[in-house]
């Protein structure tokens, strides 16, 4: 129908294809109109757990939760089987590889929903929380990297480290200076662009304005924050746009931009120390709607008996 | 002895430390001394801003302090390069000061006003002139005037002004010399004779709260008249000035109606004193944005705080930019507040503390008082 | 039976990829006992559910959608805009906000799909096909204006206007009647005067940062009659500008679009300082008026330098100049600077 090949027609060229033939601006995605294969489509369903002579399959089947439990039952015989190993090695007063370590920073346990979703099973609190103890026992013994792809199938990589992992590589100005331009710096109803230009004199131009273009001390702060803290204040250059909301979004925003583009200019260490003071981690919230009935978002009126 | 012993150890503290000068006479000060501090005498400071000319958040820092230190800095020793240099027979020459809040136009002013009075000058100093226009106690004392018509008198705040240009120059004053050229009649019974001394006028305008504003006019006069003649030299030194010229007042008559500036006998008084008209004369001004409302605040130019009027009313004149502190000024100023104990703490603070202030020397002492 | 026996295993049982519906399994099962002449006690009394058949009506077709060729065309299958019909179109679509863990709504009888605006009518390859066809009725672009400079300088008016193309049952948009106006200042042949006045006329219509004049007309129901209103006003504004006025004599130097030194009290302020200086008498308004200023050494610096201050803005940069204009005349040392 749109006139292309059907081989190399994709997924997202369907949609991209439907977003043309039918343009809706309903708010919500989820509203819009879609075309997908029916696996997408439908959420999976158990499948029949007894045979023919109405016996279950699955010889946890009265557990009530026979997925789940048969994940820690793996997960036990795992951790009896490494001990067996590692009595045996040491019998042999061998060492284990110190090389062969798994890497598992980059990575965290799936979260709850998702372990639902593989289980086809509702789990609790608590038995997620089993879950994660007993994983974490497997991790923490010294030949744990001989189940690698027992525990890779629980762990999914961390979202903000994957960005980290892509830094993009600076460019140069006629000057010779490295520079990089962070877009789309958001933080409440404020969005702006951040340059970063690399031997500098700790100059910061914020629409053409210096520091002073904030009259508060805390927004001023608020730009400082990530160049105090990695130490480049003083050897890199500022320039932001900024525009919409007011100065502690505008400064937030700033702040971020400023961090995110530091990433090029600083060193794995503090790229992750960076990471953990929050620097690199977008600020999504924004100002609640009012409800009726009530004088604010949360308020509610002054209570009286009557 | 122990005392003495004290004092010793202090003096040779002072000449060591790198942020003081030992160099008391702003006279001698040089571009060697920028940045660095030097105190002034407490009498001094008593006879020269006893009535206002110092800020108030920093009248309450040298109380702190216990001591009046002022920083030597780039606009004054402009300005005093200058005036070392004018021809005084040619008619008197303006310098506006400008810059942003904060950054030191009227600590600037009161440098200059202890030069003006170690070379002995004659002072006419107003510290704030908003103080007159734009401040209205409760209480504002506010009659027409008698003499002219369509004017209105601030006979109060005249007289208070009288007794601080008494004091500023007390010295001075003393001087037979400083004559009056006329014969001047306040009323029937009052008048002050030709040749009594300037100090009997202004005496009279203390006394009799009722003519303040008309011996204004006649100070002004006569001291025109003595430095055209060569009696004395005058430095004129008006805090606030761009007051004048903005278009309101806050002032009201008794029948509601709001007041012009120059409806304001003062102001026409001390508008005549900063024309060129005269000779043997310095005259400095600096152009405020704290001394009008907020909505004529976007600029801290000259020309957009003094308008066009202003302008005119002035040029030419000299613009003197009062800027913030520069690398070395901010390291002394920050290793004198260590000193006295204003700011504490680590090292690396001053950096933060430079660009935070981005080095406004009000924001820099507000910021440091918490530390 | 040994499948039966291998089924029941209990490790190799367990494989959730595969559905077994109890019932079909049941089914399956009777076949095979039925095979083997095995007969198990059915204490239950369970009896096996025969298939009902389910009565179809013979006259209703079956959807066309699903009848069509995957290599039909398109566009005689769908020519016109036209809301959405399900057994039209060959299209697995759901549309619907469902809750968490179930699927949208299919196409059939589902109004959301029929409220979308859809643009079936005007596939790529209908377009091309449509393009094609009108092909013959156009004429080649001209080959000199083969650049913006050329198109800008043979035809400096620019003229805006929008067509709108929708889903609606009318095809006229009220908003292409608007027409927009757009012409650099600088094309336009206007001497001071004319200029001055014909950027009074325009008001702020004139960008002075792109020196562009934008006349946007939407009064009139029709576009042609807002295009000839827009074009009456520009030529209107234009020859107005050349017109002079006899009140426009009156203009006093509040009414000036620029600072002219000579005519303002700066002039008069500095011949009487020059007047004091060089110890003459006072001179009269109108002798002030017709005073050169070359004959005050560094005067026409100090004109200029006022001239920039009131023009072009008060900046750091004019104030400097200013400050050292004034330092010339007055004799001053000049500006210290920092170290």
């Amino acid at each position: 129908m749109m006139g292309e090949d059907p081989e190399t027609f994709t997924q997202k060229d369907v949609d991209r294809a439907i977003e043309y033939l039918f343009p809706s601006g309903i708010y919500d995605p989820a509203a819009r109109p879609l075309m997908k294969p029916p696996e997408e489509v439908f959420p999976n369903r158990k499948a029949a757990e007894f045979d023919e002579a109405g016996r279950p399959h699955h010889f946890l089947f009265y557990t009530g939760k026979p997925n789940f439990f048969k994940l820690l039952h793996d997960a036990a015989e795992t951790i009896q089987t490494l001990y067996k190993f590692e009595d045996k090695v040491i019998r042999k007063k061998e060492i284990p590889d110190p090389n062969a370590e798994l890497e598992l920073l980059a990575s965290v346990w799936i979260t709850r929903e998702e372990l639902e979703q593989s289980l086809v099973e509702k789990i609790t609190d608590l038995e997620y929380d089993n879950f994660k103890l007993v994983m974490e026992r497997i991790v923490s013994l010294p030949y744990s990297y001989r189940c690698k792809e027992f525990i890779e199938k629980y762990r999914k990589p961390l979202a903000s480290q994957r960005f980290a992992l892509e830094i993009p590589k600076p460019s140069y100005d006629q000057d010779g200076r490295a520079f990089i331009t962070t877009y789309e710096c958001l933080r409440k109803k404020a969005r702006g662009d951040v340059t970063i230009r690399s031997p500098g004199t700790g100059k910061i131009t914020i629409n053409g304005k210096d520091l002073t273009y904030f009259q508060d001390v805390q927004s001023r702060e608020q730009v400082l924050f990530p160049l105090i803290f990695s130490e480049m204040l003083g050897k890199v250059d500022v320039e932001c746009n900024i525009e919409g909301g007011g100065p502690s979004g505008q400064s937030g925003a700033i702040r971020w931009g400023i961090a995110w583009g530091l990433r090029s200019f600083v060193d794995k260490n503090m790229l992750e120390a960076m990471q953990v003071a929050g620097l690199l981690t977008r600020d999504h919230r924004r100002r609640e709607r009012k409800k009726p009935g009530q004088p604010g978002a949360r308020k509610k009126p002054t209570w009286k008996k009557r | 002895m122990f005392t003495r012993n004290l004092r010793v150890f202090f003096r040779r503290y002072s000449q060591t430390c790198t942020f003081r000068t030992s160099e008391l006479s702003p006279a001698q000060h040089s571009e060697n001394q920028i940045g660095m501090f030097y105190t002034i005498d407490k009498n001094l400071c008593k006879q020269l801003f006893g009535h206002g000319g110092l800020p108030k958040s920093y009248m309450k820092q040298t109380k702190t302090f216990t001591e009046t230190t002022l920083m030597v800095r780039l606009p004054a020793l402009d300005i005093m390069n200058c005036i070392k240099n004018t021809d005084f027979d040619k008619p008197v020459v303006r310098y506006v000061l400008y810059g942003e809040k904060g950054s030191g136009k009227s600590l600037t002013m009161a440098h200059l006003l202890h030069y003006a009075h170690e070379q002995e000058f004659l002072i006419v100093h107003v510290p704030w002139v908003s103080e007159w226009l734009r401040r209205v106690p409760r209480h504002k004392e506010m009659a027409n005037s008698p003499t002219r018509e369509g004017f209105v008198d601030l006979p109060l705040d005249a007289a208070a002004w009288l007794l601080h240009f008494k004091t500023q120059n007390q010295t001075l004053l003393k001087n037979p010399d400083l004559k009056i050229s006329k014969e001047y009649t306040w009323s029937k019974r009052e008048s002050t004779a030709e040749g009594a001394p300037l100090l009997e006028l202004v005496e009279l305008g203390i006394a009799r709260v009722k003519y303040a504003c008309d011996v204004i006019d006649a100070l002004v006069y006569e001291i025109k008249l003595l430095s055209n003649n060569k009696r004395c030299k005058t430095f004129v030194a008006i805090d606030g000035f761009n007051t004048f010229f903005y278009p309101l007042t806050r002032l009201r008559t008794p029948t509601k109606r709001t007041v012009a500036p120059e409806e304001v006998s003062l102001t026409t008084s001390f508008l005549t004193l900063t024309k060129n008209d005269w000779t043997n004369g310095v005259v400095v001004v600096t152009a405020d944005q704290l001394a009008v409302p907020e909505d004529h605040q976007e600029s801290y130019l000259p020309k957009y705080l003094l308008y066009k009027k202003g302008f005119e009313h002035l040029d030419p004149f000299v613009p003197i930019e009062v800027g913030r502190y520069s690398e070395r000024e901010f390291l002394t100023c920050a290793s004198y507040y260590r000193d006295r104990l204003w700011l504490r703490g680590p090292s690396e603070l001053e950096d933060e503390l430079k660009f935070t202030s981005a080095c406004n020397p009000y924001k820099f002492m507000e910021l440091c008082a918490p530390l | 039976m040994s499948l039966f026996i291998r089924n029941y295993k209990p490790g190799s049982v367990y494989n959730a990829q595969i559905i077994w519906r109890y019932h079909s399994n049941k089914v399956d099962m009777a076949k095979k006992e039925e095979e083997e002449e095995f007969r198990v006690l059915d204490i239950l009394k369970t009896r096996t559910r025969l298939q009902k058949k389910v009565a179809r009506r013979t006259d209703i077709q079956p959807d066309r959608s699903e009848k069509m060729k995957t290599d039909q065309n398109w566009g005689n299958v769908w020519p016109g805009p036209r809301s959405f019909h399900p057994s039209s179109v060959p299209l697995p679509m759901r549309q619907g906000y469902v809750p968490k863990g179930q699927a949208p709504p299919g196409k059939k009888a589902n109004a959301e799909l029929m409220k979308v605006p859809n643009f079936l009518h005007l596939t790529p390859p209908v377009i091309k096909m449509q393009c094609e066809a009108i092909k013959k009725f156009c004429t080649p672009w001209p080959e000199l204006l083969n650049n913006e400079e050329a198109i800008e300088k043979n035809y400096p008016v620019e003229i805006i206007t929008s067509d709108y193309c929708h889903a609606s049952p009318t095809i006229r948009n009220p908003l292409s009647r608007i027409a927009t106006l757009r012409i650099k200042l600088s094309d336009l042949k206007l001497d001071k005067h004319a200029r001055d006045k014909f950027l009074r006329l325009v008001g702020d219509k004139y960008n002075e940062s792109t020196d562009l004049v934008t006349i946007t007309a939407d009064r009139c129901p029709i576009r042609k009659q807002n295009l000839d209103y827009v074009n009456y006003l520009l030529t209107a504004c234009y020859y107005e500008s050349w017109n002079v006025e006899d009140w426009e004599k009156d203009k006093t130097l509040e009414d000036m679009e620029y600072y002219d030194f000579d005519q303002n009290p700066s002039k008069a302020n500095l011949v009487s300082w020059f007047m004091r200086v060089s110890k003459k008498g006072d001179l009269s308004d109108e002798e002030i008026k017709v005073f050169d200023i070359n004959n005050i050494p560094h005067g026409p610096e100090y004109k200029k330098a006022v001239s920039d201050l009131f023009n072009n803005s008060e900046s750091d940069q004019t104030l400097q100049d200013y400050d050292a204009a004034v330092r010339k005349l007055l004799g001053l040392p000049e500006k210290k600077v920092a170290q």
